[in-house]
């Protein structure tokens, strides 16, 4: 998303990322993955809970990915949070997702991550914002 | 949680099946391996029926609070008040 940030702002997006634990913390990931947009901490996972997104196994943590997709795997271990991850706030089974929502409020896109390497595709996000007209 | 939901109906299912195929083969079929099958069925069936109560495209977004870089409280609403939201849901690890 990053990346291609640029084509978010062109459309007018509020582009940020919600990670577990405190907004320090959240803040400190967004400076490890050099990210320049908002980050927001969910000390209490209120908001992973919310949108329910899933949550892995041991097998889903550690060798399926490496099976699915090793070099998505590989990229994620290298942007791995170790500290983070030994945070009491952290829950490493958690998998991830995105959405984008109106200005009123309205989810039109939402995807829940269902494996570690399963990312969605930013395309699909410009195409929301896209839709919002 | 549902992906729990979802994985072990999933994977009751796929035991189900898996234990119908096998004992097709072999035809050593009992009734407790169909019960077993249908069991997992409804199990899924079940999930889905959940499911459809999951947040979608198309709900509105739930009022959350989330903290800034300094602990201050950022109510979800605020972030899309004025500009479309596009929110991605962080990793700590893997």
């Amino acid at each position: 998303m990053q990346r291609r940030l640029a084509e978010f702002e062109k459309r007018g997006a509020n582009v940020v990322a919600i990670g577990q634990g405190t907004g320090a913390e959240a803040a400190r990931i967004a400076r490890m993955l050099r990210v320049t947009y908002a980050c927001y901490g969910d000390p209490q996972h209120e908001a992973y809970r919310a949108f329910e997104l899933g949550r892995t196994g041991l097998f889903g943590l550690t060798l399926q990915p490496f099976l699915s997709d090793p070099a998505a795997s590989l990229r994620n271990l290298t942007q791995a949070d170790m500290r983070a991850a030994a945070s009491p706030r952290s829950d490493v089974f958690r998998l991830g997702g995105a959405l984008v929502a109106d200005r009123a409020g309205k989810i039109r896109f939402l995807h829940r991550s269902r494996s570690t390497t399963d990312v969605p595709a930013t395309d699909a996000l410009l195409a929301a914002l896209n839709r919002l007209g | 949680m549902g992906f729990a939901r979802l994985g072990s109906g999933r994977a009751a299912t796929k035991q189900g099946t898996g234990s119908l195929r096998a004992a097709s083969a072999s035809e050593r079929e009992t009734p407790r391996d169909l019960i077993s099958a249908i069991g997992a069925v409804f199990q899924e069936a079940a999930f889905l029926t959940y499911a459809a109560e999951m947040l979608e495209v198309g709900a509105k977004l739930p009022k959350l609070t989330l903290r800034d870089a300094d602990e201050r409280a950022v109510s979800l609403a605020s972030l899309h008040a004025e500009r479309p939201l596009a929110a991605i849901f962080l990793r700590h690890f893997g």
